[in-house]
């Protein structure tokens, strides 16, 4: 299973880069529980297992889980790109103009959804991630996600009673 | 045989065309609300249950039928189509039925889903009919400590999900028992890992992180890697209902997921997810494909599903018997029983005998307009994979959003999704496996919760799961379940070394 | 082909759409103009000007939800001309509903908030910057009151043998109930305090859900449980639990449940005051409105749940559901909810759960 012996050279040794930071971050995940673990109050209540016991496993075995990702790396274990999928290749590098994109809609949808409300938000993100996505037709893209989030806020609002928020089309309905 | 009597009389009560009607609506209300992630089936059941009132109580118990089951159902169509459940109990289902969705058998994937819910909602309601007194004399023997034992069992589901490597699965593993941490303290009350926000003490929910993880992560990676070159319908391929090879393949697993659904969902914190995943472990060892998991084998789907819904029934055995609501639905029916003034419990089936058993009455027949619904749905529901697939994701990213800001109405959660949802981007990146994260999330909190509550109410004494005769059992077979398997790799390993 | 994909949508589109229309066609609607009553003396204006809104600061399905839900349609269905909805804020003991009551809807007196005892005790435990006296009490509503039972074969026959085993050796007596610092646990520390025990030697058991301690106490699992009267009658009434007590004050007197055999279900359980254990402690819910309301907004409410408490409606709904009358208007219910506040906290405290 392991690749390590790809045909390019460079590109293992930026792989073998990466491999290292995720155990890093791996490591620090596992630091930063060991650490947020202390500041758990133990109530001195009657209980034999406090609060902090399984979190310091937890935390624990993260740094470890590190470490030993770290050393597989370092000798010479990688796994290598993901499986196939239908819609991803995984031997392309990553295309960060397209994450962006798709980031900045969630990002507009986020601080948008209860200022200008459930349906404008939910329009722009559905537009926003076609186009990420590839599609081209903007206009009949945001027509479609009026659509999709208009009866999607009619169903929750008026059939089921849960409010979502109107936002600058409060008012209309 | 007194008990096939009175089953009679509750159908002679539940079958009149008015309330064959009143099943339907309430099947089809129930799936299409089950449908929309982040609406499992207490909120469904919870949200529905109005409708019901204004009925009489026979048409309400047998629409409300309807809703309980179609609520259950309804969570594992989109695990399948669009890789985002709905409820804790189907996130199983998408690691499999998803995989196949993609290959172009998500019709077979969603029949086996509807065919494995019918079998294994009439067997566990039959199971519910004549079964309940010994099981309940059964379930209230586990304690705290036979429940740590039945979590640790189910944690060798971790070996089935790995994935290529060891390590890579465990820090998957981890991770999820981390998130799992965040909130309040069961037993102490104290906040953990919150951060001084608020809305992180009711802890981060697992539909949230298996959306996140599966549908917003899958999406990201997808936008990453994004094939400019290939036509972008996956086709159906093959036959639209399942062939004669998956039938034979699904029809044991319903079988054997049914077997473990209903008993685990009768014990009072057995729970819908710990059958899902013992089932799916279990089909793993027995399949004749085992390579095929993780690439979308049918038995991950059927046998998962099966116990899903059998579980469902189960949680009627405590509820009816006992008054014991062991679910948050469970909680939510009994909420609904006593506003027909029925009081649930060791007096219900005296008291009020007609309608206890026309509501078991309306429970076959709820199964049965399920299937008879969801059958032909399956046509239609695939079409949403010849969606374009801009708009498939961008689909799936609304449904998301909408599914996790409705739960709480709050912006923080939609923090969290985006958040894990970039893990699960580099979880993928990396080729770690992201099932294993859920697996922890879901039974991190119950193992520890379970294994506090023994030591205290032992005072300390670690022997207890060892001295009560069902924890011992139930950890033997647990340690089988982890060694048996590496062993036979072992030998076979022998067998074909290089 | 396209036209073919978007048929699709368009028609899991209408399958949502359609069955949404024909949920709400079901919902049953008030007719409005009715019997609206007049509105109370204490109310100068036209009140509601608009819709009322009620938060239920908890997820649907639970207490408060029910609570706030049963209360909107009395009041839309008999008390009000405008429409009345509820929300869900769900969180933290309700405290995240606590704290956008108090920020974003300062001041509007169209916005009410279930809430009740234990939004007492998860503000103390979750250390929650807002707190009570930031809202403008209207109306404490209901009370259900908690039992102490043990299972049927428990060799406790009354509350003297468990309390005496309690004082020898507080580690042994196990109670089960539900989350920690909620009302179960209040209870249990209470009679600590009031028997002589060191709170913080309690052994109690928090179980995430009341079935799953109800399973632990009918299994024999711990020595006794706790939790609401409502919740364990009918194993009560069935043999299946003995109730030791209930935490109503001495000499109350209950109203009766519809759908139980016994008349006054829990009238016949010795309270823990007749029993020498000087505790009373009801699971009361209430309703507070936004702070700095104006006093006629305020005055209008509290009438507004006045009239509320009097219809017939209500009194079905009470009877329905098994709560008790527990009402206290406007600034009494304020010097209450200092008070009540106060010895909570103070029981929390001694347990260790609040600093």
């Amino acid at each position: 299973m392991e690749r390590g012996d790809q045909p390019d050279s460079s590109r293992s040794r930026t792989e073998i880069v990466a491999e290292l930071a995720l155990a890093l971050g791996v490591v620090a995940i596992g630091a930063l529980v060991l650490w947020q673990t202390n500041e758990i109050r133990v109530a001195p209540t009657y209980s034999r297992i406090g609060p902090r016991v399984v979190p310091t496993i937890v935390g624990a075995g993260l740094i470890l889980l590190g470490l030993w990702l770290a050393a597989d790396v370092l000798t010479g274990h990688l796994t290598g790109p993901s499986e196939e999928s239908e819609d991803a290749d995984p031997t392309l590098p990553t295309d960060w103009r397209t994450v962006g994109l798709l980031a900045a809609s969630l990002v507009v949808y986020l601080l948008l959804i209860e200022r200008a409300g459930f349906v404008i938000a939910s329009a722009l993100l559905f537009t926003g991630a076609a186009f990420a996505m590839g599609s081209r037709h903007p206009i009949r893209d945001a027509l479609l996600g009026l659509a999709v989030a208009v009866v999607l806020y009619i169903g929750f609002t008026e059939g089921l009673d849960l409010r979502l928020p109107a936002g600058w089309l409060e008012g209309i309905s | 045989m007194g008990a096939l009597g009175d089953l009679a009389r509750g159908f002679e009560v539940a079958l009149t065309p008015e309330n064959l009607l009143w099943a339907f609506v309430g099947v089809l209300l129930g799936t299409v609300v089950g449908v929309l992630p982040g609406i499992g089936p207490a909120l469904t059941v919870a949200l529905l249950l109005p409708v019901t009132f204004s009925l009489d109580p026979v048409s309400a118990f047998i629409m409300f039928a309807g809703i309980y089951y179609g609520g259950m159902y309804g969570g594992s169509t989109t695990s399948i189509l669009l890789n985002t459940p709905g409820e804790s109990a189907s996130i199983i289902t998408a690691i499999e039925g998803n995989r196949m969705a993609r290959k172009g058998r998500g019709a077979a994937a969603l029949a086996t889903a509807a065919i494995g819910s019918f079998v294994a909602g009439t067997i566990a309601t039959i199971g519910l009919t004549f079964l309940s007194p010994v099981m309940v004399d059964v379930a209230l023997e586990f304690g705290p400590a036979e429940y740590f034992a039945l979590i640790v069992l189910a944690f060798s589901t971790i070996s089935a999900v790995l994935g290529r490597s060891v390590v890579r699965g465990l820090i998957s593993l981890f991770l999820g028992l981390a998130i799992g941490l965040v909130g309040i303290d069961t037993l102490t009350g104290q906040s953990r890992f919150t951060f001084g926000i608020p809305q992180l003490l009711n802890g981060i929910d697992v539909v949230t992180v298996a959306v996140g993880l599966f549908a917003v992560g899958e999406t990201f990676w997808v936008a990453s890697r994004l094939r400019h070159d290939r036509d972008q319908v996956v086709p159906v391929r093959g036959s639209i209902w399942m062939t004669r090879e998956e039938w034979r393949r699904s029809w044991k697993a319903w079988l054997r997921g049914t077997a473990l659904g209903f008993p685990i969902g009768a014990l009072p914190a057995g729970g819908a997810e710990i059958p899902t995943f013992l089932s799916y472990t279990i089909e793993k060892q027995l399949s004749q494909h085992p390579e095929e998991f993780g690439n979308g084998a049918i038995e991950g789907v059927a046998g998962p599903e099966a116990a899903n819904n059998a579980s469902a029934a189960g949680v009627l055995v405590p509820l009816l018997t006992l008054g014991l609501p062991t679910s948050a639905t469970a909680a939510i029916m009994l909420a609904a029983f006593q506003r027909y003034g029925l009081q649930p419990g060791p007096l219900l089936f005296e008291r009020n005998s007609e309608l206890v058993w026309g509501l078991i009455a309306s429970l076959y027949i709820g199964n049965v307009m399920l299937l008879v619904l969801n059958l032909p749905l399956v046509g239609l529901w695939v079409r949403l994979l010849a969606i374009p697939r801009p708009y498939l994701y961008a689909g799936i990213l609304v449904l998301a959003g909408l599914g996790t800001y409705s739960l709480n109405r709050s912006t923080v959660d939609l923090v969290v999704l985006y958040i894990i949802g970039a893990v699960g981007f580099l979880m993928r990146r990396f080729d770690i496996p992201v099932a294993p994260a859920v697996v922890g999330v879901v039974l991190g909190p119950m193992a520890e919760d379970h294994f506090r509550r023994a030591l205290q109410i032992s005072r300390g004494d670690y022997s207890v799961f060892v001295t009560r005769p069902i924890s011992l059992a139930i950890l033997i077979v647990a340690a089988l379940a982890i060694v048996v398997p590496v062993l036979i790799r072992r030998s076979r390993g022998r067998g074909d070394s290089r | 082909m396209r036209a073919h994909r978007v048929f699709g949508i368009l028609l899991v589109a209408a399958l949502i759409a359609g069955s949404a229309a024909f949920a709400v066609q079901l919902r049953p609607r008030a007719s409005l103009a009715q019997d609206a009553s007049p509105v109370a003396a204490q109310c100068p204006t036209e009140f509601p000007t608009g819709t009322l809104q009620i938060m239920a600061p908890a997820a649907p399905g639970g207490g408060w939800d029910t609570t706030a839900r049963e209360m909107a349609r009395v009041l839309q269905e008999n008390v009000v001309n405008q429409p009345v909805e509820v929300f869900n804020v769900p969180g933290a003991g309700g405290t995240v509903g606590l704290a956008q009551l108090a920020n974003e809807h300062r001041g509007d007196d169209h916005t009410l908030m279930m809430m009740g005892l234990v939004m007492v005790g998860a503000i103390a435990t979750n250390q929650s910057p807002v707190t009570l006296d930031q809202t403008t009490p209207i109306m404490r509503l209901i009370a259900e009151y908690e039992v102490i039972v043990v299972p049927a074969d428990s060799p406790y026959q009354t509350l003297g043998d468990l309390i005496a085993d309690l004082q020898t050796d507080p580690g042994a007596v196990t109670w089960a109930g539900g989350s920690a610092g909620g009302t179960d646990h209040i209870l249990v520390g209470l009679i600590a305090q009031a028997v002589g025990v060191d709170p913080r030697q309690i052994n109690y058991v928090a179980f995430s859900g009341g079935g799953e301690a109800l399973a632990a106490v009918l299994g024999g699992q711990v020595s006794a449980g706790v939790s609401g009267l409502g919740e364990w009658q009918a194993q009560i009434e069935a043999g299946e639990l003995r109730a030791l007590a209930i935490s109503a004050p001495a000499g109350w007197t209950a109203t009766p449940v519809a759908g139980m055999a016994t008349p006054v279900p829990g009238a016949d359980i010795p309270t823990l005051q007749e029993q020498g254990v000087d505790v009373a402690l009801a699971n009361w819910r209430g309703v507070v409105a936004p702070p700095e309301i104006s006093e006629e907004g305020r005055q209008c409410l509290i009438a507004l749940t006045q009239q509320m408490i009097e219809t017939d409606a209500w009194q079905e709904v009470m009877a329905r559901n098994g709560w008790q009358p527990f009402y206290l208007a406007g600034d009494e219910y304020g010097q209450f909810l200092t008070e009540e506040t106060e010895r909570v906290v103070g029981v929390l405290r001694e347990i260790g759960l609040v600093e």
